[in-house]
């Protein structure tokens, strides 16, 4: 079944989406679309447009080049692992491309549009970012037309791309966050996923389900989804059916969750620890955390280094549940398991990417001492140094309003926030650093002189508009440029991942739910949701994040 | 009247009243009867968003269900086998879209009747997969029966 060899991909769709990317990186570059990409509010990330464009382009060039003179070939490893995933990695990354520079900001600009008609944003309810989206079109495509022929090597790329983005993420924990968070993961995982796994066990001893299909059940409802489900159904000798039963019960309920927890936090005022263990606990497969995270808030990675954290302690409890369900169920059938069988096979080896990288940025390797913590500024353009839409709205507002007391300097440095959305300098400065940056420090002096002012009373401003002010400040002091980039490749990563892992959930697979399986995985998995919900709003508070 | 029939069966209580008419037709007639058995192409598409696991683990993953397929299905050509033994019946397996596998095969086996079973109110355990008629009709090679 999964076995399929996949056969050389075409040429005309490699030359097709080379020409579109050389083609939009030629009219960046000309200028000739800077006017529509300010409308999109996109234009603050040209050069990382043209870079990408030229890139994906010339490489589609030669991998054509390449597919047409080894057409009459035998297929070797060299056509099996890269010639043939090129086209639909490049594919996977134009549609990344569209989404993140053109869907998004038309959507934005479509739901307020909509606001008057239907009373609400539907862009901030459904949190309709790149991420979501991106899952969206990826189900969309795999569902309508089918993944292209082409794309199909490539597309399986998007596992290791994921786990690469983890890896990446490591680099962005100080040992005091780990440590704390850490912890609160630690207790609450070991607690819901243990009792969840227990109670499916229960569940299915109360509805008269077979062993099997209860502990194939209680691994994917506990641990990490389908995930759990093929690493566990060949241990409790789980039936054709009861994998079905399985893997469909747990998609459609991963991709409700993944969908209704960035609302519900949103609307309840999650902080960004607080979403982050809540989704990181209550959200059943490990990408959907990082999309809901991502949902939640893709501007800064607050809400993602919780989430991964309660994730990737999530995943290290599957050899441990694989363990248990090996010997609950094989003392019942005489069955015996090596403990390379359980344990050693069923390790995620790219948690140990994640910790060398952790390790390697925690003794310096990445951000020399003078970068350390705020005295490095970087002023230049990217999504991530902006502040949230919420903020966004708050600092409008005031603009807006008029803030009272505010020097010249102070109300201008306010305004240009809520023109660009981060601290910087001007757009058309770019590329003369010494005068973008002189504008930018002179904005933060001036916007840090507003919080100095409140903080000393001598001007009123609301505890909202500080905070998005602050962020906005904080937002520019980073470690190391090494940090950014690898922050930045990261965020892409996550975004190409989670397109391609997307286009794995399908029509057919989420149907196969149904019986009482479907019951158990919905008591159990919604049981969890809100209990986890409950302990992180009463307990969890929110721990200082960089 | 008909020589060659093929009856398509997945073991379920429908099927197997297909295969009960297929039988008695081919009693009847003494035709050759073959019983198709497809494996769901869409068995492919269950691993889906599990990103977590190594390659072998999937590996592992696609061997274990691929040997319970063919568990499953051994299963069901044992019990048929044993039903209808004197009319020798010939076994076929194939793995892809069920409307285009029951093509294919009556076509290869020169098959002259399909009967298959009829689609019932609720589906029976397993991979829940139906014919859909649009495909099928079109591609059908001789007379399809559905049985009651």
């Amino acid at each position: 079944m999964a076995h399929g060899e996949l056969d050389r991909p075409g040429c005309a769709p490699v030359w097709i989406v080379s020409v579109i990317m050389l083609a939009y990186a030629a009219l960046v570059q000309s200028g000739a679309v800077t006017d529509a990409l300010k409308y999109l509010h996109v234009h603050k990330e040209m050069d990382t447009m043209v870079i990408l464009g030229y890139v994906g382009g010339i490489l589609g060039v030669v991998t054509g080049v390449l597919l047409n003179a080894r057409r009459d070939k035998a297929i070797t490893n060299f056509d099996t692992f890269v010639i043939n995933t090129i086209p639909g990695i490049l594919f996977i990354v134009l549609l990344a491309m569209t989404i993140r520079w053109f869907a998004e900001p038309l959507v934005v600009i479509a739901s307020k549009g909509l606001e008057g008609a239907f009373g609400f944003s539907m862009y901030k309810v459904l949190n309709l970012n790149y991420v979501v989206l991106g899952i969206l079109v990826g189900i969309i495509i795999t569902n309508t037309w089918g993944i292209p022929h082409f794309a199909a090597s490539g597309v399986k790329t998007a596992r290791f791309v994921l786990k690469m983005g983890v890896i990446l993420l490591g680099a962005r924990y100080s040992f005091a966050e780990l440590a704390k968070l850490g912890m609160t993961s630690v207790w609450m995982i070991g607690f819901f996923v243990l009792g969840t796994v227990f109670m499916v066990l229960w569940l299915g001893r109360i509805f008269n389900q077979p062993k099997s299909m209860s502990g194939v059940l209680s691994a994917g409802m506990g641990v990490c989804g389908v995930s759990a489900t093929v690493a566990c159904a060949p241990v409790v000798r789980a039936r054709c059916s009861e994998m079905a039963y399985t893997i469909g019960t747990i998609l459609g309920f991963g991709v409700l969750c993944m969908f209704a927890f960035p609302t519900i936090g949103k609307i309840v005022g999650m902080t960004p620890t607080q979403f982050g263990a809540w989704a990181g606990t209550g959200i059943l497969n490990s990408a959907q955390v990082a999309a809901a995270c991502l949902a939640y808030n893709a501007v800064d990675i607050k809400t993602l280094k919780v989430g991964e954290i309660f994730n990737i302690t999530r995943v290290l409890f599957l050899p441990v549940i694989v363990l248990v369900l090996a010997m609950w169920y094989g003392r019942e059938v005489g069955q015996k398991l090596s403990f390379k069988e359980v344990v050693i096979d069923k390790f995620p080896l790219f948690i140990l990417g994640f910790l060398l990288l952790f390790l390697m940025s925690s003794v310096g390797l990445f951000s020399p001492p003078s970068h350390y913590k705020g005295k490095y500024l970087d002023f230049s353009y990217s999504q991530r140094t902006e502040v949230t839409p919420e903020e966004l709205e708050v600092v409008k507002g005031a603009v807006a309003q008029g803030v009272p007391g505010l020097h010249m300097e102070e109300a201008e440095a306010l305004s240009d926030l809520a023109h660009q959305r981060q601290l910087a300098g001007n757009f058309a400065d770019k590329d003369n650093s010494a005068v973008y940056d002189t504008t930018a420090r002179k904005r933060m002096d001036a916007l840090e002189s507003i919080l100095a002012r409140a903080k000393g009373k001598e001007i009123a401003i609301s505890a909202e508009l500080k905070s998005a002010v602050n962020h906005a400040v904080k937002q520019v002091h980073k470690k190391s440029k090494t940090i950014v980039a690898l922050t930045d490749a990261m965020m892409w990563f996550f975004a190409y991942g989670l397109i391609g892992l997307g286009m794995q959930i399908t029509r057919k697979a989420i149907a196969q739910a149904g019986s009482w399986p479907l019951a158990i995985g919905l008591i159990s998995g919604v049981t969890k949701a809100t209990l986890s919900f409950l302990v992180v709003i009463l307990f969890v508070k929110e721990v200082v994040l960089k | 009247m008909f020589a060659n029939i093929l009856v398509a069966t997945h073991g379920t209580p429908g099927a197997q009243r297909a295969e009960q008419l297929a039988a008695r037709l081919a009693g009847d007639w003494g035709a050759r009867l073959t019983v198709l058995s497809v494996v769901n192409a869409d068995w492919s598409l269950m691993t889906g968003d599990d990103w977590l696991n190594s390659s072998a683990t999937r590996n592992h993953f696609a061997d274990y269900v691929e040997a319970e397929i063919d568990r499953e299905m051994r299963a069901v050509w044992e019990r048929i086998r044993e039903q209808i033994a004197p009319l020798d019946p010939a076994f076929v397996r194939r793995v892809g879209p069920l409307e285009q596998s029951i093509t294919d095969a009556a076509r290869e086996t020169g098959a002259d009747l399909i009967v298959v079973g009829t689609r019932q109110q609720r589906q029976a355990p397993g991979f829940r997969a139906r014919l859909d008629d649009r495909l099928l009709h079109p591609e059908l090679p001789c007379p399809l029966l559905v049985a009651p």
